[in-house]
């Protein structure tokens, strides 16, 4: 991973001019000087040394250039590729080793600097396979989700702790503040580290509120409530052949229970393997030739002297599909390539037989461009003549293709739509209604930053084509190379052991992903194409920005009379930058209207982004609810629980909305709502204020999800689904529902899960991951459990229908006293295995809504001198049917509240608007949350039943992002008094609104 | 994920390029017709064709174009 400067046409990455100047740490001194005079391709400098490395206790020799960093030497060429790399930049600390004792970054540090240093990495932490007793303390505290991060965290506490045996909460912080953890796991980090010390945690308390009853639900009923509210075993159609409802969580000896993740001894010690992290034989190296120029057109590309150079093995260049015939083809000037449209678009790539040659080989790759005018900002895409990203209207004769009369959007300059939601008269309500509040409101491109890229090895065989991805989906991966390739999809295979993060950003082959196959192709041998971190940043993906102009209008009983809602946003060249439905469905308003339009720019394309849309759409409306609120001079929870409603006499039957009122009075007793101030009362300059946000999301139902269960006459058992794990602890959850259904402990069942030989499972994403596998995985258990049972009946002389697995054995219901323990009950079937493969059942019919609620309060402290926010504490209340694993939602859910809070203050990329280019790319100048700014988290979760499924259970990752940045933006109104509609909410924002009501 | 799509009647769906992708077009979700009638506010969507959100054509994909009658569509 490397050249975090090749879309700069003079710039030069760090890796290479250290190779042009042979390297040393001097070098990195005179970078920025040097950076113009060097500007000429460079050439590769063969002086691979052999040099001794101390490292994990043995000398061990390594063949580098004077230019290898310790990070790849480590990685490359010994294979500890526990050493991740996140930003190769030193700022991410993903990288972080050991010399002598003291935390380093081996991606800043040269090999040949280490000298007779010690060097001790994630794998030599602890050698002769026990763990460290932060490594268990990891592991018992959940201080991991994706876990890319984990290894240089564990080094950066290691070294502390060796250093300071009992270090106090702010060292241990100060420790962490170089480690960034994308997936927000850092309160379990500092918990670990606290323990692993001797010490008492610091403490983020976790609550689960149970329902009471234990006992399965009477035949045919399922249970349908929540804890804290009513509960009730209603009627359902559930077929013979089916599962049947398990009893509440009290009720069960595993699910519910907070359980450690199976595989965090791998991510513990660098075991687990990421895509980054694989060597495959005779594997390829590919880098990508990006555009400079955010809008031109590609003249001429000449991979001629790419060809020349020793080792390259293939190339190729993006060209329009033959024969394509142009929208217009009097402004597109019909060409041999794509119309580049953003700065960072792929042109051509090469594939080389060593990292450091792709990348000079891709430098030698000529293009020639007519740069064209750019638009890249919102506002000015939106002007008269502004450059049009796209030349125009599509033709759109001919039938509309079956049925579905096309809605034909308008399309003017770079202006898409309205996508419209209309319902009552909305002009009318807002002209008769008795108040109103409006607001202008507007968010930022926030970008995914997972701390593994995006990559891919393709390794394309004369039988199949193997490919391993980070990916948040191996069938969806599958599914398009099946589409590109013209391949049967048998024989593809998609893997992914272990991925770093992706946050709705990685479904689908991607671009790059197409290229790696074609190379690998090409060249008859396995290609790795990750992405550095600023083709991350700019290419695959970001969360849009958005302008929301909302309108509430009440009766005077605080009644919603209307909802008037214009959204602009912008996706780069891509769709989909609206805000959701916050605005339409939140609270029943009889008049409500929507407009949400995409704006056209020449800039990297949005992507999915946990709860598309809705944190945008939540940070507009919950202000406004505010606003009406204090108009109307009403607590504004009282208004929230008026609104939130949809049956007579001012109640709620909805799930979602039932929650919400809950969780709205538990969230005010642990907050002190009761003791909340007026808006902007405090006196003094550094003011304290508390605020609400709302959450919403919908149950998601991928039918695609299913699983095989295979039981073995040793009884061993195993699970296979191509569903993979981005980190939540999907592969946990399998266990514990697996084994609640046999009987045994999750540790017991082996789960294979990310590999499409598989049987088919749900892509990760859209809080559906559970929701659709684990009734597949009840299912194949019933299934299985049916052939088991009938041999061990035979076995027992009992009817095999009185028999159940608990306790690691089979017994009669009737006759406990008759019983084997598994693995002798194994031992009683016929075959060598017993196996079920199980598709998803269908929901047992369908309820009134299918959301979830969710509840956050945010305390924050603001200084109206210098406008920094400090966010002190959030309590959340959230629901997401019946808990499965409650250790690893929690980590979720504070992860969900960490990326709203990283919103809200801190990230926001950053375009030059003259060339287009993203100008903060990297984890230095692209400010996520770091350990430092953690607050207090508290979280309380509610489990419900909705009897729907045989297990109930929901996803937790969108619900738990969605109110933050609106909880955040309300406590900060309460503190000073004054709006900040503009995010991020940094000092300048702060203070530009304060300045704007007088008040500096 | 679309913002319509809750409870309404069911709607005849039009018939969609092959090559049209976007986040909800995988998998076999129930009641989420929204990104094919291109209603939805929020999805992204790209060409398989490309890899890129603009079709062989250079104009963008998206559900409520990629459909019979543009010049690059395939059935
Ligand atoms: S990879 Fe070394 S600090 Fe990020
Ligand atoms: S667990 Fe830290 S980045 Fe995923």
């Amino acid at each position: 991973m490397a050249n975090d400067d090749r879309e700069q046409p003079s710039g030069l990455s760090r890796r290479a001019f250290l190779g042009g100047t042979a390297g040393g740490a001097a070098a990195l001194g005179i970078l920025a000087r040097d950076r113009e005079a060097a500007a000429a391709p460079l050439k590769v400098v063969s002086g691979a040394t052999p040099l001794a490395l101390k490292v994990n206790g043995a000398t061990r020799t390594v063949t580098v250039e004077p230019r290898a960093t310790l990070a790849r030497a480590l990685r490359d060429e010994l294979r500890l590729t526990g050493t991740k790399i996140g930003c190769d930049r030193g700022a991410c600390g993903a990288c972080t080793v050991h010399l002598d004792g003291v935390a380093a970054l081996a991606c800043t540090t040269l090999a040949i600097e280490v000298g007779d240093r010690e060097v001790t990495t994630i794998e030599g932490l602890a050698p002769g396979g026990k763990l460290h007793v932060l490594q268990q303390a990891f592991v018992d505290n959940d201080a991991m989700q994706c876990g890319f991060c984990t290894p240089g965290m564990v080094m950066s506490c290691a070294a502390l702790l060796a250093k300071t045996p009992k270090p106090d909460r702010a060292t241990v912080r100060a420790a962490c503040s170089g480690n960034l953890c994308r997936c927000g796991t850092y309160p379990k980090v500092f918990d670990a580290v606290m323990v692993a010390s001797g010490q008492k945690p610091e403490g983020w308390p976790l609550e689960v509120r149970n329902v009471a009853p234990s006992a399965a639900p009477p035949p045919g009923t399922a249970w349908v409530g929540i804890a804290g509210g009513s509960v009730a075993a209603e009627l359902r159609t559930i077929p013979e052949n089916e599962a049947k409802p398990w009893p509440m969580n009290p009720g069960l000896a595993v699910v519910g229970k907070s359980t450690p993740r199976l595989d965090g001894k791998l991510k513990v010690t660098g075991e687990a393997k990421y895509t980054s992290d694989l060597q495959l034989p005779g594997m390829l190296h590919a880098r990508r030739v990006v555009s400079p120029h955010a809008h031109a057109i590609v003249k001429r590309v000449d991979t001629g002297k790419a060809e020349k150079l020793a080792g390259v093995k293939a190339t190729f260049v993006v060209k329009r599909q033959e024969g394509a015939t142009l929208v217009d083809p009097s402004t597109e000037k019909s060409g041999t390539y794509p119309r580049i449209r953003y700065a960072g678009q792929c042109v051509a790539a090469v594939a080389a037989t060593t990292e450091d040659l792709a990348e000079e080989a891709a430098r030698l790759v000529e293009v020639e461009y007519e740069v064209l005018p750019a638009t890249t900002s919102l506002e000015g895409a939106m002007k008269d003549g502004a450059p049009l990203v796209y030349p125009g209207r599509v033709n759109m004769g001919g039938s509309a293709g079956g049925g579905g009369a096309a809605r034909d959007l308008a399309q003017r300059g770079n202006l898409r739509g309205p996508a419209q939601q209309s319902e009552g008269n909305v002009d009318a309500a807002l002209a008769g209604a008795a108040m109103k509040v409006s607001g202008e409101f507007r968010t930022q491109v926030q970008t995914h930053s997972p701390m593994e890229t995006h990559g891919i090895v393709a390794d394309w065989r004369p039988d199949k084509l193997v490919v391993y991805a980070s990916t948040q989906g191996t069938a969806t991966v599958r599914d398009e190379l099946a589409a590109v390739f013209d391949l049967p999809k048998a024989r593809i295979e998609v893997k992914c052991d272990f991925m770093g993060g992706g946050f709705g950003a990685k479904f689908g082959a991607g671009h790059f992903g197409v290229v790696a196959v074609e190379l690998s192709r090409r060249a008859k041998a396995p290609v790795r194409l990750v992405l550095d971190r600023r083709e991350q940043h700019v290419a695959v993906g970001n969360r849009p920005s958005t302008l929301q102009q909302l309108t509430l209008a009440a009766d005077r009983s605080g009644g919603l009379a209307a909802i008037d809602l214009v959204a602009h946003g912008t996706a780069g060249i891509g769709t989909g930058a609206g805000v959701g439905w916050a605005a339409a469905r939140l609270y029943p308003t009889p008049a409500v209207r929507t407009r949400q339009y995409d704006v056209f720019t020449n800039a990297g394309p949005g992507a999915a982004f946990r709860a598309p849309g809705m944190p945008q759409g939540m940070f507009a409306l919950d202000q406004l609810i505010d606003d009406l609120a204090e108009k109307l001079r009403v607590d504004p929870l009282d208004l929230r629980d008026r609104l939130d409603v949809d049956a007579p006499g001012g109640t709620a039957t909805q799930p979602d909305r039932v929650a919400r009122r809950l969780e709205r009075r538990i969230g005010a007793d642990k907050i002190g709502w009761s003791r909340r101030h007026a808006n902007g009362a405090e006196k003094g300059p550094i003011k304290t204020g508390i605020g609400i946000g709302t959450s919403m999301w919908r149950r998601i139902v991928d039918m695609d999800s299913a699983c095989e269960v295979r039981v073995a006459k040793d009884g061993s058992v195993q699970l296979r689904s191509s569903v993979m794990d981005i980190g939540t602890g999907t592969r946990t959850a399998l266990a514990m529902v697996l084994a609640e259904d046999l009987g045994l402990r999750p540790e017991q069942i082996d789960v294979h899960i990310g590999d499409t030989r598989w049987p088919i499972g749900p892509a990760s994403g859209g809080s559906k991951t559970l929701v659709g596998i684990t009734p597949a995985v009840r299912q194949a258990a019933h299934e299985v459990k049916a052939k088991l049972f009938a041999a061990v009946g035979k076995k027992l002389g009992v009817d095999a229908k009185d028999l159940r697995a608990r306790g690691g054995r089979v017994e009669s219901e009737k006759e406990p006293a008759k019983h084997l323990v598994w693995r002798d009950a194994c031992a009683a079937i016929a075959t060598d295995e017993l196996a079920a493969i199980a598709s998803r059942p269908n929901d047992w019919g369908a309820p009134p809504s299918q959301g979830y609620g969710g509840v956050q309060f945010a305390q924050v402290q603001v200084d109206t001198e210098t406008g920094v926010i400090r966010v002190l504490k959030v309590i959340t209340m959230q629901e997401c049917g019946r808990l499965i694993n409650p250790l690893a939602v929690h980590s979720q859910i504070n992860g969900g509240i960490i990326h709203g809070i990283s919103w809200a203050l801190f990230e926001d990329r950053c375009l030059d608007p003259q060339s287009g280019r993203v100008l903060n790319a990297n984890l230095d100048t692209y400010k996520v949350l770091g350990a430092r700014d953690v607050p207090f988290i508290e979280v309380v979760l509610l489990d419900q039943y909705v009897g729907l499924t045989n297990t109930d259970a929901h996803g937790i990752g969108e619900p738990a992002n969605v109110p933050t940045a609106a909880a955040v933006a309300n406590a900060v109104y309460n503190a000073i008094g004054v709006r900040v509609r503009e995010l991020p909410m940094t000092p300048r924002t702060v203070l530009a609104a304060l300045r704007g009501k007088g008040r500096v | 994920m679309s913002e319509t799509t809750h409870h309404r009647p069911r709607v005849e769906l039009p018939v969609l390029c092959k090559w049209l992708r976007c986040k909800s077009a995988f998998g076999a979700v129930e009641d989420d017709t929204g990104w094919r009638e291109g209603t939805s506010s929020t999805e992204a969507y790209w060409c398989l064709a490309t890899m890129e959100p603009f079709g062989p054509d250079d104009d963008h994909a998206h559900a409520t174009v990629c459909r019979d009658g543009r010049r690059c569509y395939r059935p």
